[in-house]
């Protein structure tokens, strides 16, 4: 079984967004992948809508503990609050066993899946990216303060 | 010093501050973090500037004073309040009893269709909020003003409670990224709506960050496309 903030750790170390993801990218590529078919139930997080899109307070806090245990770096972003989560090389090493274990467990369709999500957020600016989310999942738009503000 | 605000929006009132609580003279300074925003009474928002000792005895008297109830009129209740300042800033035992003080007070009578939020001064004054109100260091009030007036094209009698909260974490967290002397630390936030009063934790204050991040990088995205194109060229 591969644990849901193994594919968080997955998701960073893949290819896109070398200088690393912020947590509304990260926040909705999970979302995403948790609605991808064949994704195993405890691979997921439980995501609500929230102020601005799909939120999972689990995988906020999954973030906070990679940062922890240097699997991942947060690197300020400037002119922001936030910072940027990025691949540190114990990332990519946990992530080399991570996809080992995804090929015995077949779920190689699921990791797949993974590495276009991190392809799409990774080039999808946010105007188009929350426009995706609130479409396809439209009952997590409605607590966005930037649904409503456009509706 | 503090910074403190309170914002009147469609659907209820946010009273928000910052959280830097100093003491001392000048050079001697000791900075600590602070409470500044309560319930101090089921229904009731308050937000305090001054005087850390008179905010919390105020906070005290106002949970235990009886017969004040949001159902009251409210020049009758404005009265009650001002006594009760006034009460306090006459008690030889309260040590910072002659500092300036403010107060941003908010409840919502049942039979309204709208909150009431006041903000009182301790020489006695007080004022019915309206949109804005602020109170605190004067340096901290003139450039959260300013920070309003940047975003004037917000109508706040327009934005719902959710809006609110993050325009109101927008101004407080650019005024406290100034640095001015005497304002700094998180921002606190609460909100009274219809459903009640709710002080607003630190998980939320963290998805209300990232909200203010993204609608900031929004902006810049109609500005010049992808965000990392616009802060490339502030780096030349």
């Amino acid at each position: 079984m591969i644990a849901r903030r193994e594919w968080l750790i997955l998701l960073a170390a893949l290819e896109g967004a070398p200088d690393g993801l912020d947590p509304v990218r990260l926040q909705q590529s999970m979302f995403m992948f948790s609605r991808c078919p064949g994704v195993p139930l405890s691979s997921k997080y439980a995501f609500e809508p929230g102020v601005y899109g799909a939120i999972s307070d689990e995988l906020y806090d999954d973030l906070d503990r990679l940062v922890g245990e240097r699997l991942l770096d947060a690197v300020p972003e400037k002119g922001a609050h936030w910072s940027l989560y990025k691949p540190s090389e114990a990332t990519f090493e946990r992530a080399r066993r991570i996809l080992r274990r995804a090929e015995a467990d077949d779920l190689v369709d699921a990791t797949r899946q993974l590495a276009e999500i991190k392809q799409y957020v990774s080039s999808a600016d946010f105007g188009e990216l929350l426009g995706r989310v609130y479409a396809e999942h439209p009952e997590f738009a409605v607590n966005s303060v930037f649904h409503r503000a456009a509706a | 010093m503090t910074l403190i605000a309170a914002l009147r929006c469609r659907e209820g009132v946010v009273v928000c501050s910052d959280s830097l609580q100093t003491r001392g003279a000048r050079g001697r300074r000791l900075a600590r973090s602070a409470r500044k925003v309560y319930e101090p009474r089921h229904g009731w928002l308050l937000a305090t500037a001054g005087a850390q000792d008179v905010a919390q005895e105020f906070a005290l008297r106002l949970q235990r004073t009886h017969g004040l109830a949001p159902d009251a009129d409210r020049l009758e209740l404005k009265s009650q309040l001002q006594a009760l300042l006034r009460g306090l800033r006459e008690d030889p035992g309260i040590e910072g009893r002659s500092d300036h003080v403010e107060l941003l007070l908010a409840w919502w009578p049942s039979d309204a269709h709208q909150p009431v939020a006041l903000h009182l001064f301790s020489a006695g004054a007080a004022e019915w909020v309206d949109g804005w109100a602020f109170g605190g260091t004067a340096l901290g009030i003139e450039i959260a003003s300013f920070a309003v007036s940047t975003m004037r094209y917000l109508d706040p009698a327009r934005l719902t409670l959710e809006q609110a909260r993050m325009v109101a974490m927008k101004i407080l967290r650019d005024t406290i990224e100034t640095g001015v002397e005497g304002i700094g630390g998180d921002v606190q936030l609460a909100t009274l709506g219809r459903g009640g009063v709710d002080v607003i934790g630190a998980t939320d204050v963290r998805r209300l960050h990232d909200a203010v991040d993204l609608w900031e990088r929004r902006c810049a995205e109609l500005l010049r496309g992808r965000t990392s194109q616009v802060i490339q060229i502030y780096d030349r």
